[in-house]
């Protein structure tokens, strides 16, 4: 049989091996692995191949667990298993998911002689109505055969969306096969960062010939639209404004630390909305990551010296707080070979913002302003060649027009097409029953960046 | 009675004559080797933390010699907890501040509460219990009353390591759309339950994101909503004079009021501290109690100190 649980007891004992007289397919095989277009041919491979190759690519990656390149390869994997379970899925597959998760077959536990309205688990000790098992099989798309303990599945699901009763989560066999597959690439994250901190000190041409062949050659899923350019102050939220000024005690850390270190990197790096996309990834060159040593650094270290009192004479840890937050770990002099090893991390939400820090928060009208877009582009691209052909529009296809080229307010809408705010108000409910387009607000600093930044251009 | 702050002398007669180490929850005393235990000594804030007691012994004589103003525990478990370190889970726990409630059908005003603030503070903590153990299957978990509302402490090995909370408060305040609301039990009760408490307290002021007509029919139409909702109705908003853009920002606001009946912080934080049960509450001169039995517990019969009742035997007219 195959691998399904490469983390239990009987996977171990592959991995009492000697780094030193590891085999060299071996090591093309770690590398080769980390590109998800591979995992066709790695359905069926050798227990051992398939374990030592895994845990030789966790290893090597682990330095820095929170690269780009390890997301990727992590992605790969976690595809690879749903492919192999769905291939291979059977009794005796199930028993070794079980080595990981808590399985329970609902036909094996329910007790369906129970007449009528509810089916009963004895041996679970819960009752479930039968309208509940119908309704559940109909949003789902399929039947429901499977329950899985909440508490195993909690960190890559959510509960609110799932059926959960008495401690048991009922799933589908496709459910079931996503939820492992991804806690299993939880397991993956779990072993990498725990084993991190010894990798630090080992140092073997093995481990960094991979690292370095995964990063160069791994092909990234989604590119972020990578603009580095200037900063434009003048375009900055209030908040970030108020932060540069620098400010007192009580606040300082969180505007700096926080706010300050996390919007200035993506603005000056990645000023993109995808940042927030989680099936998203990107790379920095080597110029990127020397752009923020140099050049976003030194002005967070001076915003932080102009807050009074100023945040690194009394906190001079808070540095190496800045450096980790930006992905270099925890480090006093970040160079470019740590970037990586921490998590760079996205700048707050405007609530957490006005939570966290609320003196900060001062919106002004750009920042209330509501604009209109895009939901469905494949939907509204139909929609529109089809109106290519006619003589005449229609109110919501000239909408659909103008704003499938860049969202627009209420007010701008309302020049450009010269109708009536409250007939355009209409059709605009209308398109948004429909799921062609939606409202959106401005929830992030970086948000209101790129649309400011968007909107000078514009106009200029 | 009189409520006002207990005066130091009152402090020391309650920690020396009333309060009894013995009566600490046995929950907070099985693992008081990994809590850490903070203090307020004269009501200027918790300065005094990274406490930590091999045995309750330790704790007695430290709030014996203190008469502390207030006195948290922590509801992490720490390998280290003199130094805060090696964390190794925490108690799941939800906080309901009877004078933060978003929503509350008496009038107090904001800041101030009365018995059926606390009334209704212990009705949502009821509820949220109920969720606990119906679908996640807790069996240890605890009422205490803290003195201007309640905490729910959960001891469950699955609940406990977690480190992100937010989906589980999420789902016990009912402040995301279920995937089906009509289904019997499972999240959309929880849903209903949580939705049907919030609506039932708002008045005429919590209405204000609707113009007067349709607030004025929500209004009117609150028991009929309710019912609906009750009895699974899938337009079960669907009332005189409330239409469909109505509907939709009466369904977004009543979730948004339910998610705020909990301080969400204090569940997030797994580093929290929380006051610990038999201790006083200073400012209010109210004991903080774990409740025995919940549906009946009367914080004005089982957490008021002697002394209190002294100040009103002594204020007595003769």
């Amino acid at each position: 049989m195959v691998v399904v649980n490469p983390f239990s007891q009987e996977s171990r004992h592959y991995l009492n091996i000697d780094i030193n007289k590891i085999d060299k397919s071996l090591i093309r095989l770690a590398i080769a692995r980390s590109n998800e277009n591979n995992n066709e041919k790695y359905i069926d491979l050798d227990d051992d191949k398939d374990i030592i190759s895994l845990f030789l690519l966790l290893q090597s990656l682990s330095k820095t667990p929170y690269a780009p390149e390890v997301l990727v390869a992590l992605n790969a994997f976690e595809n690879l298993m749903k492919e192999r379970i769905t291939t291979y899925f059977s009794q005796e597959v199930i028993d070794e998911m079980k080595t990981l998760i808590n399985i329970y077959d609902i036909d094996e536990h329910a007790d369906r002689a129970r007449p009528l309205k509810a089916i009963d688990f004895p041996s679970l000790g819960i009752i479930v109505p039968r309208e509940d098992l119908f309704r559940l099989k109909d949003k789902k798309r399929g039947e429901v055969n499977y329950m899985v303990l909440w508490s195993d599945v909690y960190d890559v699901t959510n509960i609110t969306k799932q059926y959960i009763i008495g401690s048991y989560m009922f799933v589908t066999k496709w459910e079931l096969i996503d939820l492992y597959s991804k806690t299993l690439k939880k397991r993956c994250k779990e072993y990498m960062k725990k084993t991190s901190i010894k990798m630090e000190e080992i140092s073997h041409p093995v481990y960094e010939q991979i690292s370095s062949m995964v990063r160069s050659l791994i092909k990234v899923r989604t590119t972020i639209e990578h603009a580095p350019g200037n900063l434009s102050e003048g375009l900055f939220p209030p908040c970030v404004k108020i932060a540069l000024g620098g400010v007192s005690s009580g606040q300082r850390n969180y505007a700096i630390t926080i706010l300050l270190t996390s919007f200035l990197s993506y603005a000056r790096l990645m000023p993109s909305t995808k940042i927030f996309d989680r099936d998203s990834s990107f790379t920095l060159s080597q110029n990127d990551v020397e752009l923020l040593i140099n050049d976003v650094i030194p002005t967070i270290i001076e915003a932080g010296n102009r807050c009074e009192p100023p945040l690194f004479k009394e906190h001079s840890l808070e540095k190496l707080n800045i450096f980790y937050h930006l992905g270099f770990g925890m480090t006093n002099h970040p160079n470019v070979t740590d970037y990586g090893k921490s998590k760079w991390y996205l700048p707050p939400s405007c609530s957490k913002i006005s939570e966290n820090a609320p003196q900060l928060c001062q919106p002004d009208e750009f920042c209330k302003e509501v604009t209109w877009g895009i939901v469905d582009w494949e939907k509204v691209d139909g929609i529109l060649k089809k109106v290519a052909e006619k003589d005449k529009t229609a109110l919501g296809e000239d909408v659909l027009k103008i704003l499938f080229k860049s969202p627009k307010t209420l007010k701008e809408l309302s020049e450009t097409l010269g109708s009536d705010e409250k007939e355009l108000s209409f059709v605009l409910g209308t398109l948004t029953k429909n799921k062609l387009v939606r409202k959106r607000k401005i929830t992030n600093p970086i948000i209101y960046y790129i649309r400011k930044k968007r909107a000078s251009n514009q106009k200029s | 009675m009189d409520f006002s702050p207990a005066s130091p002398k009152e402090r020391m007669i309650y920690y020396s004559e009333e309060w009894n180490p013995k009566d600490v929850p046995e929950f907070i005393i099985r693992s008081i080797k990994e809590k850490e235990f903070a203090f307020d000594h004269e009501g200027n804030g918790y300065t005094d933390r990274y406490n930590a007691f091999g045995n309750i012994h330790g704790l007695e004589t430290k709030v014996k010699t203190l008469n502390p103003y207030a006195v948290c525990a922590s509801t992490a478990y720490y390998e280290h907890p003199e130094q805060r370190a090696g964390w190794r889970g925490a108690e799941l726990v939800f906080d309901i501040d009877a004078k933060d409630q978003p929503v509350r059908s008496c009038s107090c005003a904001i800041g101030s509460i009365c018995e059926k603030c606390l009334e209704e503070a212990k009705g949502l903590a009821l509820i949220i219990i109920d969720t606990l153990r119906e679908d996640f299957g807790v069996k240890e978990v605890y009422l205490a009353y803290s003195g201007r509302g309640y905490h729910i402490h959960v001891l469950d090995k699955n609940a406990e390591p977690l480190e992100n909370r937010q989906y589980m408060l999420d789902y016990v305040m009912g402040s995301i759309m279920p995937m089906d609301f009509q289904m019997v039990i499972g999240y959309a009760k929880t849903w209903r339950k949580m939705f049907a408490l919030t609506l039932s307290k708002m008045k005429q002021e919590d209405f204000l994101f609707l113009n007067k007509n349709v607030a004025n029919s929500a209004i009117a139409n609150k028991e009929l909503i309710i019912k609906n909702l009750n009895a699974r109705m899938k337009n079960f908003i669907s009332t005189p004079g409330i239409g469909k853009t109505s509907q939709d920002k009466i369904l977004n606001e009543v979730m948004r009021l339910s998610g705020l009946t909990v301080d969400g912080k204090v569940t997030i934080d797994t580093k929290r501290i929380l006051r610990l049960p038999t201790t006083l509450h200073s400012k209010i001169s109210m004991i903080c109690t774990l409740a025995k039995h919940p549906e009946s517990f009367d914080p004005f019969n089982e957490a008021v100190p002697r002394f209190v009742l002294e100040r009103a035997e002594s204020n007595a007219p003769k």
